[in-house]
């Protein structure tokens, strides 16, 4: 049973085990629902899954969205009573914070969490139908190389991430990160939520 | 293998395979040209794609990036073949500028816009991701462009296109440069055209140069008012 005083995150799966390490920690105390990470690829059904997720929260009970701007009505979810929104247009600037975040994409960075890449070819070659030939020239013209974000759970997929930067044709980097980014910005959502309240 | 060349290179290019998709192309150009590639076959495929786009959505990012690569190819082609003189030059429309706005780093559209742009005639200025709306106005200004293609793929990134219309509001340029928006947000929240004060948008970028070729007419008609 939730109370006035509970905070509920709804998150996407890609922050599943980083939220999960920050509870055992005792360094968060919400209760938290995951949708699955591929709604990303949907939009107008993971609005769906946003809407039913608000029903059954209720109106007067706190919510934090751990998502970026993911579907077109996302800030309207957002502007919901006892509702906020962790700052980031997506996962990643989530996850980096803004600046670091703003320097690679404009260096033309394209970004792997691990969820997604040990997935990749349910999304490059099923859900966006990218093969051969075609995957090399579409990626080399968009991005400059690919950049795994490392969060310190598990081991870097190694042989996952060639695979991918020969399908790709770009090469990769690993960028470890702490959690303190996440944290601090889900701290800032749950404060943004006390302070409307 | 059907023996409709148009019909094949629908298939192809829904099977997203450029190779195929340029033999096709080559084969009919063999025989009757380039020039004749575009009108006759690339354009009535592309027409059909664009359908397929607006009526079932069911193009994917792949089949889409196809396409407009293979009016790129077949564009660059034609203008070899040609080796345009002085004279072909003048039939070229615009310039116009695009750009991806402040914030947003999602090219895919944008490029897609160029490629068909380009194919109709059009001459543009690619300013790249992230383009800050002084940026838009101060290259439009030096190029003599009279529509600024605005792209956004989020509704967060969308609203910077608000600033472009202030900056165009507060050097007196609005109506006489006009604001192509577009971008996947678009399509989902139609109202958003007005909302970050567009002049027009559409529903794919196949339909991008009989929006700009509208927007251009409007931009001159205000001009000589």
């Amino acid at each position: 049973m939730m109370g006035k005083d509970t905070v509920q995150i709804i998150s996407c799966s890609i922050f599943r085990e980083s939220i999960e390490r920050l509870r055992h920690e005792g360094k968060i105390k919400c209760l938290v629902t995951y949708l699955p990470s591929m709604l990303h690829m949907y939009p107008a059904k993971l609005e769906a899954e946003l809407e039913k997720e608000f029903d059954k929260i209720g109106q007067d009970n706190r919510t934090v969205l751990l998502y970026g701007d993911c579907c077109p009505h996302m800030l309207d979810f957002e502007k919901r009573r006892s509702t906020s929104r962790t700052s980031g247009i997506n996962c990643c600037e989530i996850i980096l914070g803004t600046g670091l975040y703003k320097k690679m994409r404009s260096e033309g960075k394209f970004f792997l969490l691990r969820e997604w890449a040990i997935r990749w070819r349910d999304i490059f070659e099923t859900e966006l139908g990218l093969k051969g030939e075609n995957a090399i020239s579409f990626m080399k013209e968009m991005h400059t190389g690919l950049v795994y974000i490392d969060e310190g759970i598990r081991v870097t997929p190694l042989e996952i991430l060639e695979e991918i930067s020969a399908y790709t044709g770009l090469g990769y980097d690993i960028l470890t990160v702490s959690e303190d980014q996440l944290l601090k910005n889900l701290k800032s959502a749950i404060d943004r939520l006390d302070y409307d309240s | 293998m059907d023996t409709d060349p148009g019909k094949n290179l629908l298939k192809a290019i829904l099977e997203a395979d450029r190779t195929y998709a340029n033999l096709i192309i080559d084969s009919w150009a063999a025989a009757k040209g380039y020039e004749s590639a575009i009108t006759d076959l690339l354009s009535g495929v592309l027409e059909e794609i664009g359908r397929m786009w607006d009526v079932t959505g069911d193009i994917s990012l792949s089949q889409g990036y196809v396409a407009a690569k293979i009016a790129e190819d077949v564009f660059a082609k034609a203008l070899e073949a040609k080796r345009m003189t002085a004279n072909d030059q003048k039939i070229i429309k615009g310039p116009v500028v695009l750009g991806n706005i402040e914030d947003d780093y999602h090219p895919l559209g944008r490029k897609m816009v160029s490629s068909f742009l380009q194919i109709a005639g059009w001459k543009v200025i690619d300013l790249g991701v992230d383009v800050p709306a002084d940026i838009f106005v101060d290259k439009a200004l030096e190029n003599g462009a009279r529509i600024i293609g605005a792209s956004a793929m989020m509704y967060s990134t969308a609203k910077n296109i608000q600033k472009l219309r202030a900056e165009l509001d507060n050097r007196g340029l609005s109506g006489k440069i006009q604001i192509a928006v577009g971008g996947a947000v678009f399509k989902l929240r139609k109202e958003l055209v007005d909302e970050v004060a567009g002049d027009g948008t559409c529903q794919s970028a196949l339909q991008a140069p009989a929006l700009f070729e509208g927007l251009w007419a409007r931009a001159v008609s205000l001009i000589e008012a």
